[in-house]
């Protein structure tokens, strides 16, 4: 007995190994690589147009109807974007629709902020720098010394690895007298010096109210903002930047998208659908006239353009095939019952998640058991003996045909 | 006879013991003075901050270790007596095979756990002087799938072994590769936080792997 179970424990552990590698192997062997396609606004064509890269062909690129132009015409067609190369070439327009054109001034009204779904899935220890918002100096400095949030805003020095009383006695208070209720939800900052000026931190107290704290001339700074607790917060993106329209990104659990701005945290929620967080990169470009909104995963590239006051001028959508509905992908979940997955393109943490194919993949456990009786062929005893294999088979499809025979069954006693 | 046993267990092993707990003091001396360079040389701050954001594992030396001590214990115990053929006679000893093969793997089981009870210990002393109890944590659920993985690869280092015929050692080689692999793939901290059960749950039943070679080896298949 304790045999028998010996073996396909060795059994199981082949089955897991291969249902990890085996369809890895599939994809790595029939895949073509393609990349979502960036899409963009042309102010001069007002229309949409976009660049795809592939392993194959190197980029290509597309006016809204799908025809392919050149990549002269697609610089021309975005001079926000290329206009060192309308320079060489002497084609700079001097004036496009409103915006006249200067390169100083270009540079001060466009931002651009991109944020892939694997930022949401991200392990990050808890422990934030408080940068000083009025530095002596030009730059911004790291302070000397990190905070964390528990039933006060404790500051460690890390030189000693103590709490600093003063400091968090300060911020302590300065946040209470502000209605903070401790513990805090979530926090979310942006601590890095390589930027302009500093915005400090977004934190969400334990009764779901947004609150703003910063550090200014070492003392603490608190606002508590008006954003609404209704809103289910998944996470502030902040990003600090000299056109100072908005804090950063707010990303809701419910996919939906609000910028922080800078008019007493007044929220504006962005015009995109069928978004979904976890599963795509966003992306937004900001130029002197339009905002442009890109939403993408490997089924469909959406992009949504608005006006400098988010107005919604035009939508553009390009759907490709998701790799399970080719035929590659059919062919795949035939000859795979299911897989196990431990890295995805969405998270940072490794995975041990099951995928399964459901009908598709009762085909290919069908033909693994013809070919497993097909290829055995043994009395109606040995059947009975190991009556576990075909279990298994029924089971795991291919990996479970892969795994008992190649671990026969031993003469058991 | 249970006693017997361990003894002759413990003759096998004791020297890789004692070299396994010299190596780890002598490397957690090291991870000591490494912290401290760090510190001095670019501030405590700094440092807690790669730690933080940069994702560095000061602890990294540590990564393999495991995974070596539990590969050479399962090797000192097992390869001597399958070579000769010596195993046979272990077999005739008056106590079945699977409770000989059961207490063998205890033993080096056993001094795989110490070392790594040394090893935890010596990295939560360590840790605890220059830092605080968040990068403590995340130390130790980072080093968790590198224990899993020392475990594992001392079973199935096992299996492989006392496995007779060399096609199934050279399967099991390869599947022994692939799986414990899967523990070693961390870019930065906590990456297995959400995971690790599920890596541990097969892990749990490889001590009874060990059955099927030592059935293959009674039997006489090659």
């Amino acid at each position: 007995m304790l045999n028998k179970l010996s073996r396909y424990i060795i059994i199981l552990l082949i089955v897991i190994v291969t249902a990890i590698y085996l369809p890895n192997f599939y994809w790595m062997v029939f895949q073509k690589n393609v990349r979502s396609p960036g899409i963009y606004y042309s102010p001069t064509e007002n229309d949409f147009l976009y660049k795809q890269w592939n392993r194959l062909t190197g980029s290509k690129y597309y006016n809204s109807d799908g025809e392919t132009i050149s990549d002269r015409e697609f610089r021309i067609a975005l001079p926000f974007y290329y206009y060192s190369d309308l320079e060489k070439w002497g084609i700079l327009p001097t004036k496009i629709k409103t915006f006249e054109f200067d390169k100083k001034k270009l540079r001060a009204k466009s931002q651009m902020v991109k944020i892939n779904q694997k930022d949401f899935h991200d392990p990050l220890i808890q422990l934030w720098p408080l940068i000083e918002s009025k530095p002596k100096h030009a730059k911004l400095s790291m302070p000397n010394e990190f905070f964390r949030i528990t039933d006060e805003v404790e500051f460690i020095n890390p030189k000693t690895n103590t709490i600093i009383k003063e400091m968090t006695k300060d911020f302590t208070i300065a946040m209470v007298e502000k209605g903070f209720k401790f513990p805090h939800k979530y926090i979310f900052g942006n601590p890095t010096t390589r930027k302009a000026f500093d915005e400090g931190y977004f934190i969400v107290d334990n009764d779901n109210k947004t609150f703003h704290l910063k550090k200014v001339n070492g003392k603490p700074l608190c606002i508590k903002t008006p954003i609404s607790k209704k809103l289910d917060i998944k996470r502030i993106f902040v990003g600090e930047n000299n056109r100072k329209e908005f804090y950063g990104l707010l990303f809701t659990k419910t996919h939906d998208v609000y910028l922080i701005t800078y008019d007493n945290y007044k929220l504006i929620k962005l015009p995109i659908k069928d978004y979904n967080s976890d599963e795509m990169k966003f992306v937004m470009l900001v130029d002197p006239l339009y905002r442009t909104i890109n939403v993408t995963n490997n089924e469909k590239a959406i992009s949504v353009v608005t006006d400098i006051n988010y107005n919604v001028i035009d939508r553009f959508e390009i759907i490709s095939t998701p790799k399970e509905n080719t035929v590659i992908g059919k062919v795949e979940q035939a000859i795979f019952p299911f897989k196990i997955e431990t890295y995805t393109r969405n998270s940072k943490y490794v995975n041990f998640d099951l995928e399964t194919n459901y009908l598709l993949g009762i085909i290919g456990i069908i033909l693994s058991l013809i070919s497993f009786f097909a290829i055995t062929r043994k009395t109606k005893t040995y059947y009975k003996e190991n009556w576990f294999d075909i279990v298994i088979i029924a089971l795991t499809g291919v990996y479970g045909l892969i795994a008992v025979l190649v671990i026969k069954p031993g003469y058991w006693d | 006879m249970y006693k017997s046993i361990i003894y002759k267990e413990w003759i096998k092993i004791r020297w890789a013991v004692v070299v396994s707990f010299v190596a780890l003091i002598i490397t957690l001396l090291y991870v000591q003075l490494e912290i401290r360079h760090y510190i001095e040389l670019m501030t405590a701050f700094t440092n807690w901050l790669y730690i933080i954001q940069r994702k560095m594992l000061y602890y990294e030396i540590f990564k393999y270790l495991p995974l070596i001590i539990g590969t050479v214990i399962s090797m000192l115990q097992f390869v001597p007596e399958m070579s000769k053929n010596r195993m046979r006679l272990s077999y005739h000893l008056p106590i079945s095979e699977k409770k000989l093969l059961l207490s063998m793997a205890s033993v080096g089981f056993f001094f795989l756990l110490i070392t790594y009870v040394i090893l935890v210990t010596g990295l939560i002393l360590t840790s605890y002087i220059y830092y605080p109890t968040e990068i403590v944590l995340s130390l130790l659920i980072t080093i968790l799938p590198w224990l899993l993985g020392g475990i594992a690869i001392y079973f199935l280092t096992s299996t492989i072994i006392l496995e007779p015929s060399w096609t199934y050692r050279i399967v099991l080689i390869i599947i022994a590769i692939a799986f414990t692999r899967l523990l070693f793939m961390e870019s930065g901290y906590n990456e297995y936080q959400y995971s690790i059960w599920k890596y541990a749950i097969p892990v749990v039943f490889f001590p009874l792997m060990i059955f099927f070679p030592g059935h293959r080896f009674r039997k006489g298949i090659n």
